[in-house]
């Protein structure tokens, strides 16, 4: 089920009037049902999985425990966890890639290589559940948390359908103890849900699907278009991304808290970063820290030598496009950032006074982070880099679909108006206005603005594919 | 708590009453610009003019491929009938098509009307890749047929169409700028492409033979037979040049097509490859001729309509 389908306007305002209803003991067992259903709408049978990975999970997190001060068996049950986990998701989201690229080496070398492929459909919204499965095994293991002894709540941790197909990625010590809470019916935290999701919507549905419209124009013809074209679209895609993704996020922070549940922020304003670092600070930080925390702190993070701590940096944003998905496009993107991020950190230590004016260093951040984007937008690597061509050598006329372009710069122009509010904490108040119709005014301009400029065809949003 | 809620309740309402308000206004609003449009500008509000207005005594219908490539003007000369192009961009799905033909045979009666169509217009993938109703919201509650096309393309559209503002979804800049910067150099519907030439290679499409078939498009172009036959309307179906070859011909729903239109004797010309236009200056794109490529396409065509008559 889509956050922007029609079904899920009715499931909804259906499942918080339920939950309100209910006893607090029986909450779970409805929010747990609530969740499959919604996931199984998809396809139902890879429910299966999730339930495997749920009960892998909780079973290795129990003899974690049970086996605390024991190492070896302590180190095993982590292992069998980690390997089920990972094995699971290497064979759905990795397999076929690994196999063609072996076959793809080996033929170079005149070797044949006959392994099938398996023709098998991604489950949406692996790398998201299986990453806070993870999660909550490490933590048991490093002894962060108790293991979880409620089945059914850490089910509903593992499947809460807020964030279960695309984050955020919560952690167990967050999210957990908040099923055991008895939520009321709360005006206050109802209606600032209500705002987050509102402006969700408007993120996904007024930028994100139109812009869409232009993006996938061009990069889906790359032999069709020139250099200007690349530059407007990736420039577009850079918004769209950020719109669709940051509006999911959005409206699964809302909907989390309409019910009582507090979500960690996903996205804080990424485009006016200073530097990747920062960047890396305000887009997916449910990921990025969740790859901080599980991965870079693994490998021994900033604790190590100067070269060991450069290599565990750029591993793990290697390792971070490569769960974007099963590309060369995607290494390459996470490539990148890991390489930028060597290089912010070998710039610090080399001119650490370096002094620069503030929106140059937001333009340089952009520049690289949306150079980035052609990779991780493009089809293919060899569409990449003829996009990378084209725009040097190539800049022809511009493609334009003015009727796209002028309702996506309507929602751009309100975005901008709203994020520069935020960054600044600039004294304007529309939603948070003091005057009742001034605030109301300003929900129903938005319902508005979606109902006339709203693309409505549930587009899917792009984070589902990782 | 009781009282959260009764606050919760009372917003809900006010909030809902604010959009109620909003969305009359907005209908209201629309649809007087939208009419102020079509008497003032009747090409560019193709959809409306073609329901409401158009009455000449040859009609073109179709995507933009019919509306790039049929000069009305040089029909008329050649066939002696008024023509208008009512072809439409995008609408590359025969519903919209056999809407159109629906609408405007409730006002009068064409004596001829030529049905632009895509080889493979019965292919299920095909109809719902190109299934955009919404082109017929605004109709919604006065045309039977539109609602079938439009809740057969989702279900739920009956209850999100009960709003004003969903039914003018997207159309608002295009009819404010039609209303402000109006386009009046079109003459009876048809825009002709710019004369850039097509430089690339004729490209291979290949389709599924043996997808599946549409069996509401089928229900479709049947009734639109039936109708035809009822009010004496001559149908001819018409494959416009493309610049591409492609194996169409060997598909389920080609076959199909070829057998629906044969037992009803209706007549197919089908010019979809480039044997009849054949030169890559005449071409804009894979999909359409430019305006020196249609001009030729149209006197040719206008020929073979005048065989078929």
């Amino acid at each position: 089920m889509l956050f922007n389908s029609f079904v899920f306007l009715i499931f909804f305002p259906l499942v918080c009037l339920i939950y309100f209803i209910l006893p607090h003991k029986y909450r779970w067992l409805f929010l747990l049902i609530a969740s499959y259903y919604f996931y199984m709408n998809w396809n139902p049978a890879y429910a299966i999985l999730i339930f495997f990975s749920t009960f892998i999970t909780y079973a290795c997190s129990l003899l974690l425990e049970k086996y605390k001060e024991n190492p070896r068996p302590k180190r095993l049950f982590l292992t069998l966890s980690l390997i089920i986990n990972f094995g699971i998701l290497f064979v759905f989201k990795y397999f076929n890639f690994l196999n063609e690229s072996i076959f793809q080496v080996l033929e170079l070398m005149n070797i044949r290589w006959t392994v099938p492929n398996f023709d098998l459909l991604l489950p949406v919204g692996i790398s998201f559940y299986t990453f806070q499965a993870v999660g909550y095994t490490i933590d048991v293991y490093r002894g962060d948390i108790k293991a979880e002894k409620h089945f059914g709540i850490y089910a509903l941790f593992v499947s809460f359908f807020p964030q279960l197909v695309a984050g955020p990625i919560e952690r167990a010590k967050n999210l957990l103890p908040e099923f055991k809470e008895k939520h009321y019916i709360d005006f206050n935290r109802i209606s600032s849900g209500f705002k987050i999701m509102l402006w969700g919507f408007f993120m996904k549905i007024v930028i994100a699907d139109r812009l869409s419209i232009y993006v996938n124009a061009i990069y889906n013809n790359v032999d069709n278009h020139n250099g200007l074209s690349f530059i407007l679209a990736t420039l577009l895609f850079s918004i769209q991304i950020y719109c669709d993704f940051g509006g999911y996020s959005n409206i699964a922070i809302g909907t989390a808290k309409i019910m009582g549940f507090n979500l960690m922020t996903n996205f804080n304003r990424p485009y006016f970063a200073l530097s990747i670092r920062d960047f890396w600070q305000r887009w997916h930080i449910s990921l990025s820290t969740w790859f901080k925390d599980y991965l870079y702190i693994s490998l021994g993070g900033n604790r190590v030598s100067r070269t060991r701590h450069l290599f565990n940096l750029f591993l793990t944003f290697l390792v971070s496009g490569i769960w974007h998905g099963a590309n060369y496009t995607f290494v390459i993107w996470g490539g990148l950032h890991g390489i930028y991020q060597v290089v912010g950190v070998l710039k610090s230590k080399l001119v650490p006074n370096l002094k620069t004016i503030k929106p140059i260093q937001m333009l340089i951040t952009f520049g690289l982070v949306v150079f980035a984007w052609i990779f991780f937008r493009a089809n293919t690597i060899t569409d990449a880099f003829t996009i990378i061509k084209k725009i040097l050598t190539q800049p022809g006329n511009l493609f334009t679909d003015q009727t796209t372009l002028a309702y996506a710069f309507i929602g751009i122009v309100i975005l901008l108006i709203k994020d520069l509010k935020d960054e600044f904490k600039l004294n304007i108040h529309f939603s948070t206005s003091k005057y009742f119709l001034k605030r109301y005014l300003y929900y129903a301009t938005m319902i508005t603005i979606i109902l006339l400029f709203g693309v409505f065809d549930s587009g899917q949003f792009i984070y589902f594919q990782f | 708590m009781k009282k959260d809620l009764k606050l919760i309740i009372r917003n809900i309402l006010i909030l809902l009453t604010i959009l109620i308000v909003i969305d009359i206004i907005v209908g209201i609003l629309f649809t007087t610009i939208s009419n102020k449009v079509v008497d003032k500008n009747p090409s560019t509000m193709i959809t409306e003019y073609t329901i409401e207005k158009v009455n000449t005594d040859i009609i073109i219908l179709g995507s933009s491929r019919a509306n790039r490539h049929y000069s009305p003007s040089i029909i008329e000369k050649k066939l002696k009938l008024t023509t208008y192009n009512c072809g439409k961009s995008n609408q590359l799905n025969f519903n919209y098509s056999a809407a159109m033909f629906d609408a405007l045979v409730k006002r009068y009666t064409p004596k001829l009307v030529i049905f632009d169509i895509e080889p493979i217009i019965l292919d299920k993938a095909f109809a719902k890749e190109y299934n955009l109703p919404n082109e017929l919201n605004h109709y919604y509650f006065k045309n039977n047929l539109f609602k079938e096309i439009v809740n057969n393309a989702d279900p739920t559209e009956r209850i999100k169409i009960l709003s004003s503002m969903y039914r003018y979804n997207s159309r608002f800049i295009y009819i404010f700028d039609q209303l402000l910067a109006p386009k009046n150099n079109i003459y009876h519907g048809y825009v002709p492409l710019k004369n850039k030439g097509y430089k690339q290679k004729i490209q291979y499409k290949s389709y599924q033979k043996e997808g599946e078939i549409d069996q509401f498009i089928v229900s479709l172009l049947k009734r639109t037979i039936v109708l035809a036959k009822e009010k004496n309307i001559k149908l001819i179906f018409s494959i416009s040049p493309q610049y591409q070859s492609s194996n169409y011909s060997q598909t389920k729903s080609y076959k199909l097509l070829q057998q629906i239109l044969n037992d009803q004797k209706i007549p197919l010309i089908n010019n979809s490859n480039t044997t009849l236009i054949s030169d890559p200056n005449d071409y804009n794109d894979i999909m359409h001729l430019n305006q020196r490529g249609a001009d030729k396409f149209s006197e040719k065509f206008a020929e073979q309509v005048i065989k078929q008559l």
